[in-house]
């Protein structure tokens, strides 16, 4: 007897135990919702770049405390670990490499090609160098100012101090490549933020991994915390039994753990706003409670409730369709769900007859006329479908998966800050392949042709494709002898016969590159499936003439996933027909001659949620909530269409509805999209289902027992 | 007339003149070329002039003057970069300001200071020497990549 009545919290243990490591694999980041595809491994490729790891400092003001307070907190900073300051400096390969292309890699002055006048140019410099004390450093290596010089205008030096035009002394940090973990971002960002004052400008790429977490986390744990008060209070003034209380809460709660002990281990990692839904989902878990004890099943011995059943298999049904989408969120949502009411209806159908409860105290009962209705069913169905039609048409999605993740306001606008005083405001980031390495140094080449002001890490050595060019230019302008020229008058003048060696090499061979040589130039590139990727920073928006033969990918979020949302919302929508026509082949075998009754519980909400979706874009969580709520309401439609529609039946609906929109309604509190999309969607379902049920008298005149 | 005796008093008592010689080697004639010049400090302010030319240039927190008879020349050290260089290295040395030193070289101490230039420096200087008692600079000596060498000795 004490066995049967712990049993709940038996398996409740047990659910713990299993899943007491899944919560480890939940995820705030916003790249474990991206739809699975190649861009989203190559933005995980992107990350890794050095360049994503750099830390941005900013004191406003040019006085000399200014430059103290900046050189203070630099020593403080760097006495974090996996923080150094960015240097100037280049690795000795690649030093070499720009030393024996000198010739090619330097742009030629023009001006200074003609006349060249070598004699008089090497006479100026013998007379400074031995007459003018000033003169301390001889240009050996460009004796005749070809060269032309490029000046960096976005950064500046003051008092040898790196600064911030019209702003202050600025810092350039660099994270090592072994901070890789939220964990590890979280430690530096606290350990910056315990350091830098409160008119200190601080900005880096992994802030956002930092804060987005901790503003869904907060978010979330508000939402779960409003949601579990609501609905356990709620449940208690419905059921008025604290035993039955206990069991369900044990019920709902092994489910969820279970569900996310499964989901994990299928997943690895899971998002957390699947955790957020857990709760959601467990108020449609409770509906098969609450109809099993409205309708007597523990404490009499009854037949199976074959209604219950069926609204079961319709919904779980339907989220395993929906599950087949090609996006992780989504797939985790559907599976999650599936599982969860999987388990609480095994709790509810068969453990909870077997837990001996006190008997309900019954409500009203009412005379059976439950299929009257203030408005025709056949009536609702025509309007329904009406608005159907008409809103499909006007349906917009919205393709940029960004506006689904946190909107950090202040954290975009220090990007903005720094972004505009590096002058990269106005710049994309791009990523472009090559099968092999040589190629994708001439790509960078082409890239940097285009684009001048480009920043394009790798266009910093000399490619063999540009070397052709320069080789063709130098001949062009009778440039291949000039070393030869500049030696011979050198020596006439009385220069030391070496003393120009390292001015105008011309180096015959075209330079080739290997994987090793790359990684010795400390160069930004990435080998991944047999393909090279590196980085540039075009100028925004970027051309879409560019040269054919580059295969390049924009890496913002709306660019990147634009494509593989729309196949997401294509496969979604055929999916969602799908679970939809499977509802429907549901309804034909429960509802038969009440199929309008049970119909217009889905095409009423449906044409509602698609009327209000007119006024907004819809996104890829509203158009998933949409046929969630097609999966929740079928079952209203089913219990409705019963034979059996008792005061009880209504008052199950009402109650599961309340609960419903407890559970789902909390998720337009949220400040995340992605939850408060499915919290507007779920809220409108709701109600219409509710105005539904209103619309069959009865209802309407049964308040006592609620 | 007391502003004018004040402001000359000032200006004298807080300037400070030193005298030196500096002999540059050049390795692309294998020449010495010795020249005596005067350096001197006033707040925010270093002047260098050499005996026999016409120029004096002044270095100041954030400009480069070079002053001739006929007119002065005013530039942004980033324009004359390899003349801020050398001059706010003198200028350093001469303030016994390390911290400023440290930026630009790794510094060590022994029976002189030795100085290793880091970053785009170390193309262009391969060391620099120098050694003070007290105030007084008994020698700087610069070596370049390229062979050359300034010796400089307060006299």
């Amino acid at each position: 007897m004490k066995i049967k009545n712990n049993l709940c919290l038996i398996i409740f243990i047990f659910a713990l135990i299993l899943a007491k490591d899944s919560f480890s694999y939940i995820s705030t980041n916003l790249e474990s919702v991206l739809p699975d595809s190649h861009k989203k491994e190559l933005l995980k490729e992107f990350n890794q770049f050095k360049n994503n790891k750099k830390l941005f400092l900013s004191i406003k003001g040019f006085d000399e405390k200014d430059l103290i307070n900046i050189q203070e907190i630099e020593k403080e900073l760097l006495r974090i670990k996996g923080l150094s300051l960015a240097k100037n400096t280049q690795a000795l390969k690649l030093k070499k490499h720009l030393e024996d292309y000198s010739f090619y890699k330097n742009t030629i002055n023009k001006d200074a090609l003609s006349p060249i006048n070598i004699n008089k140019k090497l006479s100026t410099i013998k007379e400074q160098m031995l007459l003018d004390p000033f003169y301390f450093f001889t240009q050996e290596r460009d004796p005749l100012n070809l060269y032309a010089v490029k000046i960096q205008k976005n950064v500046n030096l003051k008092n040898k101090h790196l600064i911030l035009e019209n702003y202050g002394y600025f810092s350039i940090f660099n994270l090592s490549s072994s901070l890789n973990t939220l964990e590890e971002y979280e430690r530096v960002y606290d350990q910056i933020h315990s350091i830098i004052k409160k008119d200190t400008l601080i900005f880096s790429p992994i802030f956002y991994f930092v804060e987005n977490s901790r503003i869904i986390k907060e978010d979330v744990n508000k939402i779960l915390l409003f949601a579990s008060v609501l609905l356990l209070s709620l449940y208690l003034f419905i059921l008025k039994s604290p035993k039955l209380l206990f069991n369900t809460f044990l019920a709902l709660s092994s489910s969820i753990l279970l569900a996310l002990f499964f989901t994990t281990e299928l997943f690895g990692e899971i998002s957390i706003f699947v955790l957020v839904f857990a709760v959601s989902i467990s108020s449609v878990s409770i509906d098969y409670m609450f109809h099993h004890y409205m309708h007597d099943y523990y404490h009499q011995k009854k037949k199976f409730n074959k209604s219950v059943f069926f609204g079961f298999l319709t919904s779980i049904g339907a989220f395993l369709i929906l599950s087949f989408v090609d996006f992780s969120l989504l797939k985790q949502i559907c599976i999650f769900s599936a599982l969860s009411l999987f388990f609480a209806y095994l709790h509810f159908a068969f453990l909870f007859p077997y837990i001996t409860f006190k008997k309900r105290t019954k409500g009203l009962s009412f005379k059976q006329n439950a299929q009257k209705h203030y408005l025709r069913p056949s009536v609702i169905t025509f309007f329904s479908l009406l608005i159907i039609s008409v809103s499909l048409f006007n349906l917009e999605f919205d393709l940029n998966i960004k506006n689904l993740d946190v909107d950090n306001t202040s954290l975009d606008k220090k990007r903005d800050f720094f972004a505009k005083k590096l002058n990269t405001k106005e710049q994309s980031p791009i990523l472009f392949e090559a099968s092999s390495l040589n190629e994708l140094t001439n790509i960078a080449y082409t890239l940097k042709q285009s684009y001048p002001q480009a920043y394009i890490p790798l266009s910093i050595i000399l490619s063999p494709q540009e070397f052709i060019e320069k080789k063709i230019f130098l001949k062009d302008n009778n440039l291949l002898s000039l070393k030869e020229q500049v030696k011979k008058e050198a020596l006439f003048l009385g220069f030391k016969e070496d003393f120009f060696s390292k001015a105008y090499i011309l180096k015959t061979e075209a330079p080739t590159f290997e994987q090793n040589d790359i990684k010795k130039m400390q160069l930004e590139v990435r080998y991944y499936k047999n393909t090279y990727y590196s980085y540039a920073y075009l100028p925004s928006p970027i051309k879409k003439d560019l040269a054919s033969n580059i295969v390049y990918h924009e890496l913002s979020h709306k660019h990147l996933f634009i494509k593989d949302l729309k196949r997401v919302y294509r496969e979604l929508s055929f999916l969602g027909v799908g679970s939809l026509v499977f509802i429907l082949l549901m309804l034909v075998f429960t509802a038969k001659k009440r199929y309008f009754i049970a119909i217009n519980y889905i095409l009423f909400p449906l044409a509602m949620c698609l009327l209000f979706s007119s006024f907004f874009l819809f996104n890829i969580l509203h158009l998933l909530m949409l046929f969630i709520i097609l999966a929740i309401g079928i079952d209203f439609g089913i219990y409705m269409s019963s034979k059996q529609v008792s005061s009880s039946t209504k008052k199950a609906i009402v109650y599961s509805l309340i609960s419903t929109f407890c559970g789902f309604g909390v998720l337009v509190f949220s400040n995340i999209t992605a939850l408060y999309s499915l919290g507007t969607v779920a809220s409108v379902g709701i109600v219409s289902i509710l105005l539904l049920l209103l619309n069959s008298k009865k209802v309407f005149n049964d308040t006592e027992g609620l | 007339m007391y502003k004018y005796l004040l402001f000359f008093l000032c200006t004298n008592i807080f300037s400070q003149n030193i005298e030196f010689t500096q002999n540059k080697y050049l390795s692309a004639f294998d020449r010495t070329v010795i020249s005596k010049g005067n350096l001197s400090f006033e707040k925010n302010k270093m002047s260098l002039y050499y005996e026999n030319d016409d120029k004096t240039v002044h270095l100041t927190p954030s400009k480069i003057i070079i002053s001739t008879e006929k007119r002065d020349f005013i530039y942004d050290k980033q324009d004359k970069i390899e003349l801020s260089i050398f001059l706010s290295l003198i200028q350093a040395i001469f303030n016994d300001d390390e911290q400023s030193l440290k930026k630009s070289f790794i510094l060590s101490k022994n029976s002189h200071i030795l100085l290793q230039p880091k970053e785009f420096l170390e193309n262009i200087i391969k060391k620099i020497e120098y050694k003070k008692d007290g105030k007084k600079l008994i020698y700087l000596n610069i070596y370049f990549v390229n062979k050359n060498r300034i010796n400089i000795v307060e006299n």
